[in-house]
């Protein structure tokens, strides 16, 4: 009983003197903040290029090539204008290119030769290939409208089969454009615009000859920023539990209250358990009113059934942190450098773990790195419980993490009562 | 100033450097602090082109090889690696590839007399963008292929005239911007840290009974971290020169700005040292800083094509400033609408107002 009234008495203690310190407070906040704000700058990054578009011939083909341009808004920021308009916000990095239909296009069309011309602003590859796949897809419509995609449903057997078995629709925002374009609702679009008449071909023409089968593996599309946005989740409970137990237990050295903690008449096992109990109510809240600003604004929906193995992962996850932080705070001397290096710990530990990239594009020895990383099965746990209707891949990820928290809280607790001994 | 100033600057200079000295863990934290965002921009940058996909290639015919080797060739768009169904399989569903790319037996044949024929692309959907990605490549890549044919019945091709001669690495333009980060991530953590330090260990009463201003001697710490902050910069641009293999087009120019950075954020941490005048929250507040700066700094593509807005809100920054003249020093690129003497001339703007507003502060906060 007195080891159950001291566990209460530590984490509430440490909870205070956690609460009544800003610039812990502050350490434990600030990065995750700063990367979710640096996630929803770069999601307006990516995606559409600001294109001049320039159509300098008014003939059924030309006209034909500027509504396929105008309808793949998912590529480009169309900007209409003239050549000599162009060529200055080019130059002022309006726009990242010109695409100019010339004014011999139909001519030419005739003869199987039209031409359009991208000048391109070619900085750095990134949007620049965007670019020149978007522009090249689009001239690939102009002849085979059904060029793109055709999601065919029941694909290579998935772990999101059954939920695909029960019918859920899939977006395939590719081929709902590709058949906007070829279709005959054209026509009424072509009277909006007041055009003479459009140069059409039928849908299923294809020159080329390849069509494109595309199946997808999953049911549901997530945009880039809830998918990059959503493990800030993660930083945040890693870096609260990390810093907050991490900083006391620094403290304790410095203060002088490791002397006093070892003299008291309970176990020193009770009160490491209290210490982290501090660190995982810290966590716990912060992350209820973010959590709770998440569900208000749409970005965090799970499906209801999922908020049990949510909690559960987010628990785990702050138990990690808390010995991990455990373990630091022992470590390392000074409260500036255990401040640090616990967001450095966390940063690392997030990046490797995918929270800022995506684990198929990184070489293989760093896939095999992030697969020792406990993050990466926080993450992925994460993604699957928000944005999926099936929890496949749940009980590993939350496997593994229980037991990465069993041993961090171990290994923590032996540290802190190593050094409370020292 | 007069000589016991002088004297107190020279003291601040050698009492910071004594102390960095003493402090290798702290200095060491730092230096990882600054080379951990080249890793966050480096692993960010391999998400950008080459989506790994697996090629289960069914045809040996000529054709197929002429559409594989036009697939690797299309804008970055793939890292093709051949395998078979259920590794491929397996490999998907662990997160190891975005795609399973198939070609039938009859491609080749297809293509030769004319008859359409279906490949068949299994995609791990897990976010629209790299979909995206892989829905515009493949394509684009049978474009190139028909036109490299010269298929009959194809009206339109592109011809495209680039406005730079090379085209640059997604990873090498975003490490050469990380640079900038680097040099606010140190020089700011030291010299914030050196100021606060002052007033949290109270040390700032103690120099109001010296016989000359705290100013000076402060000063003069501020003074030694610019300098270590401009020699530990030396380590994260030697990764970037021997590392990533980005040799600067003109390397003085490529230094002086660094250098120029160093001594503006130098600065800045002074301010922020001044205002918060305690030392934990410091790194976290100068790291939770750079990473909204990195990117209304127009270090992953020219600012401006994220719209007017959020390049408004750049010019707020230095940082916007200083990416545009490292840039042009690293790969000859112009990433700004202002030339890069504007650019100079605004950091040094930049660089005297912030000495003034270090300077006015710390004169109000010292006795």
């Amino acid at each position: 009983m007195s080891n159950l009234r001291a566990i209460g008495a530590l984490a509430r203690l440490d909870l205070r003197l956690w609460l009544k310190s800003p610039a812990a407070i502050a350490s434990a906040l600030l990065p995750p903040l700063g990367m979710a704000l640096l996630l929803a700058v770069l999601a307006l990054s990516v995606g559409e290029q600001p294109v001049a578009l320039v159509v300098e011939a008014h003939g059924p083909y030309a006209l034909r090539m500027e509504k396929l341009l105008r309808a793949d808004d998912e590529a480009y920021l169309l900007k209409i204008t003239d050549a000599p308009t162009a060529e200055r916000l080019l130059r002022t990095q309006e726009v990242a290119a010109i695409i100019t239909i010339p004014a011999d296009f139909d001519r030419k069309a005739v003869n199987h030769d039209a031409i359009l011309h991208l000048k391109l602003n070619n900085i750095d590859i990134d949007f620049a290939d965007d670019i020149r796949r978007s522009v090249e897809r689009s001239a690939g419509q102009f002849d085979a409208p059904s060029l793109g995609h055709h999601e065919a449903p029941g694909a290579i057997p998935d772990k999101e089969g059954a939920a695909r078995a029960e019918g859920e629709k899939h977006e395939g925002a590719g081929e709902a454009k590709a058949g906007k374009e070829a279709g005959p609702e054209d026509h009424e679009e072509d009277e909006n615009n007041n055009a003479p008449y459009v140069f059409d071909v039928a849908p299923d023409v294809n020159p080329y000859h390849i069509v494109v089968e595309e199946h997808d593996l999953r049911v549901t599309h997530v945009d880039f920023l809830h998918y990059q946005l959503i493990p800030v989740l993660v930083l945040l409970v890693l870096n609260i539990g990390m810093t907050g137990t991490a900083l006391l237990c620094a403290g304790d050295g410095e203060r002088g209250t490791a002397r006093l903690l070892v003299l008291a008449p309970v176990s020193a096992w009770a009160l490491v358990v209290g210490r982290m109990l501090g660190g995982l109510i810290a966590s716990v809240v912060v992350l209820i009113p973010t959590v709770g600003l998440g569900v208000a604004a749409g970005i965090i929906a799970p499906p209801a059934n999922h908020w049990a193995p949510l909690l559960a992962l987010f628990l785990v996850i702050a138990l990690c942190a808390a010995g991990l932080g455990a373990a630091l705070g022992t470590i390392l001397r000074g409260s500036r450098n255990v401040a640090m290096a616990s967001s450095i710990l966390a940063t690392y530990l997030f990046l490797m773990g995918g929270g800022f990239t995506t684990i198929a594009f990184l070489p293989p020895w760093l896939r095999h790195i992030s697969a020792l990383d406990p993050m990466r099965y926080a993450i992925d746990g994460l993604r699957e419980a928000l944005f999926y209707p099936t929890l496949t891949g749940f009980p590993t990820d939350l496997a593994v993490l229980t037991g990465t928290a069993i041993v961090t809280v171990l290994l923590g607790a032996a540290m802190v009562i190593r050094s409370w001994r020292r | 100033m007069r000589r016991s100033d002088l004297q107190a600057v020279v003291g601040g200079f050698q009492a910071e450097i004594l102390q960095l000295r003493r402090s290798p863990l702290f200095v060491f934290l730092t230096i990882v602090q600054a080379i951990t965002f080249l890793l966050l921009v480096s692993l960010f940058g391999l998400t950008g082109s080459s989506a790994p996909v697996a090629l289960i290639c069914k045809d040996t015919g000529p054709y197929a090889r002429t559409f594989i080797s036009t697939l690797e060739s299309t804008h970055h768009s793939f890292d093709l690696k051949e395998m078979d169904l259920a590794s491929a399989t397996a490999a998907l569903h662990r997160g190891d590839l975005v795609g399973i790319l198939t070609i039938p037996e009859d491609f080749s044949q297809s293509v030769l007399f004319g008859k359409d024929v279906t490949i068949r692309i299994d995609i791990d959907n897990v976010n629209t963008d790299m979909t995206d990605d892989v829905q515009r490549g493949l394509p684009s890549a049978i474009v190139r292929f028909g036109q490299q044919l010269h298929l009959p019945d194809l009206h339109v091709r592109v011809v495209e005239q680039d406005l730079i001669p090379h085209d640059t690495g997604y990873i090498a333009y975003l490490v050469v911007s990380g640079l900038v980060l680097n040099a606010f991530v140190i020089a700011g953590i030291l010299s914030a840290t050196a100021i606060a330090r002052e007033f949290e260990s109270g040390t700032i009463k103690l120099l109001s009974l010296a016989p000359t201003s705290a100013f000076f001697p402060l000063a003069g710490r501020a003074a030694a971290t610019t300098v270590f902050a401009g020699g530990a910069l030396l380590l994260p641009l030697a990764i970037v020169v021997f590392g990533y293999r980005i040799v600067p087009v003109h390397p003085m120019a490529a230094v002086g700005a660094l250098m120029l950075c160093t001594a503006l954020f130098s600065c800045l941490g002074i301010v922020l040292g001044a205002l918060l005048k305690r030392t934990v929250p410091v790194a976290s507040l100068i790291v939770g800083m750079s990473l909204p700066l990195y990117l209304c700094s127009g270090a992953l593509e020219p600012e401006r094509y994220d719209g007017e807005k959020l390049w408004i809100l750049g010019h707020l920054s230095p940082v916007y400033h200083a990416v545009g003249v490292v840039q042009m020093a690293f790969h000859g690129l112009k990433v700004t609408p202002e030339s890069t003497s504007v650019n100079i001339l605004a950091l040094a703007c930049w660089l005297v107002a912030m000495l003034a507003l270090a300077a006015w502060l710390l004169r109000r906060r010292t006795p």
